[in-house]
């Protein structure tokens, strides 16, 4: 894929985060990511909050397992060790930590606010950030950093009348056929979601994950303006067991988003967002 | 999504929500809901929750997974640590992957490392499962009928691992006539 990545003037990126999943670490307490924000964060992030942990994912391969029980396991020994958020102060920017996850989100506050460009903000941050956060775990003794998968998030908020009308205008957005069929006996549909997974291949090897996408209609809280959400995960393993292995995952991923969000969306929509290649 | 704050990932959801179609809900609000009941199995430090029909197989596996869970440090008097709750979740959440509702249980049993087993031996097969971390798994398959034997350890793709169990199955139920 040596074609340059598609670039857009207006894109409509409102959120984008870059996560790190790893074994967990039992020394992560929730006293040690106290310390851990004084130490490194505090500053950038000086207001913090406290949310149930996330569940651990992996992307896997085969077919799937026969298997369709499906359990949540919890330990009734002790309580689990939070998901500490430290915020920044005008909350556009999060860092997200917990035993075995480490990220970092930057949400869109208004409309003048720019999407962060990837290459010259948001991969950089993230380096810094994740390389102190290994720093710290490796000088207190806490264990090992041992990651295990790797996650670009980029959340799309399009509004009504940038080049659709209603929720069942999908097809305006995404490069799909009109679903009326073609004897035209059902009506426009009175609203559409979609999602899908694309395989992200590795020449000889095991695939590295997934692209991920889902668009779904709703409603903008601000002022009730109807909007699709269009959200696109990269999910897999790092490229190799160093923590570069996790960055170049970010940098593949971080691609298949955008080539990705090039591919599925239509023609019509990027001359709205201002495509420039 | 329409998380619970308490999962919220994503700063922006809170900037949109996403009732569905038509607003009052009289014809049905759209949402394919998950309308399986919830059932709990809860054994010493082990609280499982599991929504549809419970597996035969997972009351008799979590109480047993729930005892090892109680062993103390040096339980082998070798020195061995005592199991990690971590490895407990971890074969409890590949046996719901992997089994399906009357597979027959394994034995479980702690590994010298902290991990647990998860073992068969009938019907002429012998397959074992150990945790080496949450995500990653030694896994032994001998045959003694077709002569069989391989092991591997198993990340993502688990494809050779559920072939096995299925054969293990299969071999158990047609002996057992079922």
């Amino acid at each position: 894929m040596d074609a340059p990545l598609p670039e857009f003037e207006n894109p409509p990126v409102v959120e984008v985060a870059l996560a790190v999943q790893f074994e967990p670490i039992a020394g992560l307490t929730a006293p040690q990511l106290g310390l851990l924000w004084a130490a490194h964060y505090r500053k950038a992030y000086p207001k913090v909050e406290e949310h149930a942990p996330l569940d651990s994912v992996i992307e896997r391969f085969g077919s799937k397992g026969p298997g369709h029980a499906d359990v949540r396991i919890q330990m009734l020994n002790k309580p689990p060790t939070p998901r500490c958020w430290f915020l920044s102060d005008e909350g556009s920017e999060l860092i997200q930590v917990q035993p075995d996850r480490f990220a970092h989100n930057w949400r869109k506050t208004g409309d003048a606010d720019e999407y962060p460009r990837y290459d010259e903000h948001i991969k950089k941050t993230f380096i810094e950030e994740v390389t102190s956060f290994q720093d710290y775990i490796e000088e207190e003794e806490l264990g090992t950093f041992a990651p295990n998968q790797c996650e670009v998030t980029y959340v799309n908020h399009i509004p009504c009348g940038t080049g659709w009308d209603s929720h069942g205008q999908l097809a305006q957005i995404l490069s799909l056929g009109e679903l009326q069929g073609a004897d035209g006996f059902l009506p426009e549909a009175e609203e559409l979601r979609m999602s899908g997974s694309f395989v992200i291949p590795r020449e000889g090897e095991a695939p590295l994950g997934r692209l991920r996408f889902s668009i779904e209609p709703a409603f903008r809280r601000a002022d009730s303006a109807p909007i699709f959400r269009l959200n696109l995960v990269a999910r897999g393993r790092p490229t190799d067991d160093s923590i570069g292995g996790v960055f170049g995952f970010m940098d593949i991923g971080r691609e298949w988003i955008v080539r990705g969000f090039a591919a599925i969306t239509t023609p019509k929509m990027h001359r709205i967002w201002g495509r420039k290649r | 999504m329409t998380a619970l704050a308490t999962d919220r990932w994503l700063l922006s959801e809170d900037d949109y929500y996403s009732e569905r179609y038509p607003p009052t809900a009289t014809h049905g609000s759209g949402e394919l809901a998950d309308r399986r009941q919830k059932h709990v199995v809860e054994s010493g430090r082990l609280r499982v929750e599991v929504k549809g029909r419970i597996p035969a197989w997972l009351k008799t596996t979590v109480g047993a997974v729930a005892r090892l869970l109680e062993l103390d440090p040096n339980w082998d008097s070798y020195g061995a640590p005592p199991v990690d709750s971590g490895h407990a979740e971890a074969i409890l959440n590949l046996l719901a992957e992997i089994l399906d509702d009357n597979a027959p249980s394994p034995s479980v049993v702690p590994t010298s490392a902290g991990g647990v087993q998860a073992e068969w031996h009938m019907a002429g097969i012998d397959l074992e499962i150990e945790t080496l971390s949450r995500h990653r798994f030694a896994f032994f398959f001998e045959d003694e009928r077709t002569g069989d034997e391989w092991d591997e350890i198993v990340t993502d793709d688990r494809s050779r691992l559920y072939r096995s169990v299925a054969d293990l199955v299969q071999r158990v139920r047609s002996e057992s006539g079922c």
